[in-house]
């Protein structure tokens, strides 16, 4: 016999798995003969296809199930119209499944409040879970909007353990070359470029990439087409625009094709529209083709590192043998350019693990603490099945002694159980997706693809998944509890004091977990505020407040070199710092905390050799007020000033790390070095001198350790992309219409952008800590939350339970202090318990917070002392309401009452 | 129509009549001879040109309840070794099926004539249960 196909298997296994659905008897005689005509129908169906396939496996379901129903309802009329042969069906079948559903459904609607309390606090827990799986899944999971995107990867090069997504041209022609196992390799750049024409001029982020980007990545077009060969000679004006750009601008108009649009002054017809799902590099609105001019293809410029590189592997290779391809191409290289290229290698990255690698944790911690708090909302409503099923003893024991059997009656509560799961999870779906909304539109721009985030048949998936799943997790107990208990003793008793399994212990017992849970939330929660206020306090370096700044990028076809560069930026400065209420304005490449940048370069004295792991540092270009506006100390030597210029000795200041790292034992001040990059394009090169240190300053981010910095005269170095900062007294932002007026008066068309106060700019970069500390603290109040809850329903329950105790105590002396007392203590003991299981579990668990934690531990005690004090006191004003209510009972009536 | 059927003999077979539809294909497939239940299936689909398609579950509900009312029952013929396979069951009319079958007949033979008389004449559209 021929090996079957593996979907026939398949679904021959799918047919079997649901036979357990039809009634035994028949089963049993019918089953194996049923799964050999499916068989043979599936053969003859396989003939016609895969779909026939499908198509006739589900028929063949449904009807099983329709057969099953049917089967099971003829069989009861069979054995009661036995005497009258009545082999008709009834048209309306009614299993024992429906019935119970249908009861269920009856019983929820007679106690309105109890369903709403549940299904709300279900919907909260399951609402919750899928807003933030739907993140999850449209991050992680999803895979890339590209053609067969497993195949694509990122193509990282530097020192082992330092590697960087960044390559020369010379090497990328190189390493592509040699690496057979990639069928295609495209290059990109990320660019910025002022977009002129009509209305306000704007500056918009883009790229620059090889002609065959769009055919490597796999893109669908929206509209138009990608590049093709011939758009990357020098003077074609081809441009490829964003989704979003072309309904800004275009008004999604299908005539946006073929027009024209200027970039930094320069016009470009607009070939294609991309997907609004394109994201590489992040934040792109448009592509330009990348041209390599002889300069950066000379052999001087193998060491100029700023193109990345995106390849697809071939179909017959995988990741892998990729990366043993290019460590030996990459050795190669290093061997034959080991000035430049010594002691690198290569590798191959998936393009989607590369792309998420800095939120995957954040995310998945996002996810563990989200279903801690649908575990609390689970022990919430099965602690109020467990109160509903004492209420109903009398008419469970009635439905026992008339016939049910044990399962019957597990079933039937397992029924109200789903039923209220359902409804939860359809209240939780519509809550998700006003969070999902409110998620994606609040979320920190560091999270990439936070705009393709939607719900789709995955997280459809899921919720069903976790409703029935928590509702089974939570109706278990409940409907164990109130089936088992013994006939007599129900029906014989008042109903009360039923101990037992679902009694008050297992009640405790819950809320025990319950507080507990909370303690891990609200330990994780505590721990990432700590952290966020050490942050804080961490000094930049600089004093950010009254600093306002704003982003500039000077179009080549007006300002080709740097005279023209140097002019302008040093009229705007001086216009700025003439301006009423300006204390002192700047220029400046390479802001702190402004994101991705890096511009960093070797660098050496002028005897040593030039080796390739030499020192190195980063590079900023800074005007000579620089250090006024921002208020970074001098420590040694002098600033820049005005005699540094364009024929002056080249100079540098160094920041006090550079200093003790590179010339530890010696006066840097006065010593020479080289820099091994150029930033400006026609800048000098030759040695420069240190003439001053200054303080250090945080430029990456607060949590990171100061890097080594080399400063430059903007007057020496003057470079067409840089950022103004402009201090004032009173609030920055009121010298917005200022700035725009001072840059207009010099060149209408230049647009700025960014306007942001230097505080707003150091938020940002901590953002998306804030939003993880902001919505972990969410989880862990609703936990606390639901558990005072839990711990009020719990004590109130017990107060119920024991009203005749507490009349007999009150009556024979006892004084409500007394009585409150003693609840309160209950209550105490149950806060005790749950604090320290809390705590143990914490201590284990916040291992998996240690990468987001800055300036605490992951067991600091300050943090565990406090959420500890924090959930015993509102425990213990949960338990306080009910014990008053306790000792308020009259005991004639709870006497009396029998 | 179901109190009429008190006074019939325990063994008429009018009393069990009306079939369903599946029911009275299943006996009409059977009446050539034995056959097992895929076979069925495939007589009925061929017969009605695939008006009438047996969902496999559907199918052995049937047989189940006809076998348990002795209208059919197991067959001791098999197909030629060749092409048989152990888990199948051949199929096959009892008297009494064969009995109920022709009533069933007769008493839908019996509406046609009433609804003719009355001028009703059926359609061109392919009724659910055609002969060829």
């Amino acid at each position: 016999m021929s090996p079957r196909p593996r979907i026939l298997a398949v679904a021959a296994w799918i047919y079997a798995a649901a036979l357990v659905f039809y009634p035994r008897r028949l089963r049993r005689r019918y089953g194996s003969e049923m799964r050999q005509t499916f068989d043979a129908r599936c053969c003859d169906a396989a003939r016609q296809g895969r779909t026939a396939v499908l198509a006739l496996l589900a028929r063949e379901l449904a009807d099983l199930a329709i057969a099953s129903v049917g089967a099971r309802a003829t069989h009861h009329h069979q054995a009661h119209d036995a005497k009258y042969l009545h082999p008709q069906r009834r048209s309306q079948p009614m299993s024992a499944l429906f019935q119970d559903i249908r009861y269920a459904a009856r019983m929820l609607r007679r106690q309105p409040g109890f369903t709403i309390v549940a299904v709300l606090t279900l919907a909260l827990g399951i609402g919750a879970n899928t807003a933030v799986f739907t993140v999850v899944n449209g991050v992680l999971l999803r895979p890339l909007p590209y053609n067969d995107p497993d195949r694509l990867v990122v193509l990282l090069y530097g020192r082992p353990g330092r590697l960087t997504p960044w390559f020369s041209p010379l090497n990328y022609r190189d390493v592509i070359r040699g690496t057979p196992t990639l069928q295609d390799a495209a290059a990109f750049t990320p660019s910025t470029a002022n977009l002129t024409g009509s209305g306000e001029p704007e500056r918009v982020e883009g790229a620059s990439v090889s002609w065959n980007y769009f055919s490597v990545l796999g893109v669908t077009m929206r509209g138009g087409r990608g590049f093709v060969e011939a758009d990357s000679s020098g003077d074609a004006g081809a441009v490829v625009i964003g989704d979003g750009l072309w309904r800004r601008y275009f008004g999604g108009r299908p005539d946006a094709i073929g027009s024209t649009i200027r970039l930094d002054g320069r016009p470009r017809t607009i070939v294609g529209i991309a997907p609004p799902d394109l994201q590489l590099p992040q934040g792109a609105e448009f592509w330009k083709p990348l041209v390599f001019s002889a300069r950066d293809l000379s052999p001087n410029s193998r060491g100029a590192q700023w193109i990345s590189v995106v390849a697809r592997v071939r179909p017959d290779s995988d990741v892998p043998r990729s990366n043993a391809a290019l460590q030996a191409v990459a050795a190669r290289l290093a061997a034959e350019y080991e000035r430049i290229n010594g002691g690198t290698t290569a590798a191959a990255v998936p393009l989607h693990q590369r792309m998420v690698r800095n939120v995957r944790q954040t995310l998945f911690v996002l996810l563990g603490a989200v279903s801690l708090v649908l575990l609390i909302a689970c022990v919430n409503v099965a602690n109020l099945l467990l109160a509903r099923a004492q209420s109903r003893t009398r008419e469970v024991a009635v439905r026992a002694a008339l016939g049910a059997g044990r399962t019957r009656l597990v079933r039937q509560f397992l029924a109200e159980s789903i039923l209220l799961g359902l409804l939860g999870g359809t209240a939780g779906l519509v809550a998700a997706s006003w969070c999902t909304w409110a998620l994606v539109a609040l979320g920190p721009a560091s999270i990439p693809r936070l705009s393709e985030v939607a719900i789709d048949l995955r997280v459809l998936a899921f919720t069903i998944v976790i409703a029935v799943g928590t509702s089974v997790l939570f109706g278990l107990v409940p409907a164990l509890s109130a089936s088992g208990g013994s006939v007599a003793r129900s029906i014989g008793s008042a109903g009360r004091g039923a101990v037992g399994p679902g009694g008050p212990y297992t009640r405790r017992a819950l809320v025990v977990c319950e507080m507990a849970l909370a303690v891990v939330l609200l330990v994780g929660a505590g721990l990432l505020i700590r952290s966020y206020e050490r942050l804080q306090q961490v000094q930049p370096g600089f004093d950010p407040d009254g600093v306002v700044t704003f982003n500039l990028s000077l179009p080549d076809a007006k300002y080709p070199t740097t005279t023209e560069i140097g002019a302008f930026t040093a009229t705007l400065v001086s216009r700025l710092q003439a301006e009423p209420g300006v204390e002192a304005a700047a220029a400046i490449f390479g802001l702190p905390f402004a994101g991705d940048f890096s511009a960093s370069t070797s660098f050496r004295k002028p005897s040593q050799p030039d080796l390739a792991d030499g020192p190195s540092a980063g590079m900023r270009v800074v005007t000579p007020d620089y250090f006024k506006t921002m208020r970074i100390p001098l420590v040694a030597g002098r600033l820049f000033d005005a005699h540094d210029s364009e024929t002056s000795p080249e100079v540098v200041l160094i920041n006090q790390r550079t200093a003790r790292r590179y010339f530890p034992d010696e006066d840097p001040i006065g010593q020479q070095i080289r820099v091994g990059v150029r930033l400006a394009r026609d800048a000098r090169s030759d040695n420069k001198t240190i003439v001053g240190v200054v303080g250090d300053v945080k430029y990456g981010s607060l949590d990171a350790e100061t890097p080594p910095e080399i400063y430059l005269p903007y007057a020496q170095q003057a470079v067409d992309e840089f950022t103004i900062a402009v201090r004032t007294a009173g609030d920055p932002l009121t010298l917005a219409p200022a700035l725009r007026r001072n840059v207009a008066a010099i060149d209408r068309e230049l647009p700025i952008a960014d306007i942001a106060p230097m505080t707003a700019v150091i938020g940002a970069s901590v953002a998306e800590r804030r939003f993880t500390m902001l919505l972990l603290t969410a989880f862990a109040a609703v936990a606390v939350a639901l558990a005072a809850i839990g711990i009020y329903g719990v004590l109130a329950y017990v107060v119920g339970q024991r009203t005749q105790e507490i009349g007999v105590r009150l009556a024979i002396g006892a004084t409500p202090a007394n009585v409150v007392t003693l609840f309160v203590r209950e209550g105490a003991v149950l806060t005790l318990a749950g604090v320290v299981c809390g705590l143990a579990g914490a201590l284990a668990l916040t291992r998996a917070l240690s990468t987001l934690l800055f300036g605490v531990t992951t067991t600091d005690p300050a943090t565990f002392a406090a959420v500890a004090g924090a959930l015993a006191l509102v425990a213990l004003v949960a338990s306080y309401v009910p014990a008053r209510r306790a000792a308020r009972v009259d005991p004639v009536t709870a006497l009396r009452s029998d | 129509m179901y109190c009429a059927k008190m006074h019939l003999m325990p063994d008429d077979p009018r009393r069990f009549l009306p079939l369903s539809p599946q029911q009275f294909h299943i006996l009409l497939a059977l009446t050539d001879g034995h056959r097992h239940g895929y076979g069925i299936i495939q007589d009925v689909a061929g017969r009605t040109e695939g008006a009438v398609r047996l969902g496999t579950g559907t199918l052995y509900t049937a047989l189940a309840r006809l076998e348990g009312l002795g209208l059919v029952d197991e067959s001791d013929r098999r197909a030629p070794p060749a092409e048989d396979d152990d888990r199948r069951r051949y199929y096959r009319l009892t008297p009494l099926g064969r009995a109920v079958l022709t009533a069933e007949t007769e008493r839908l033979e019996t509406l046609v004539r009433h609804a003719r008389k009355k001028g009703v004449a059926a359609t061109n559209r392919p009724a659910l249960s055609r002969t060829r």
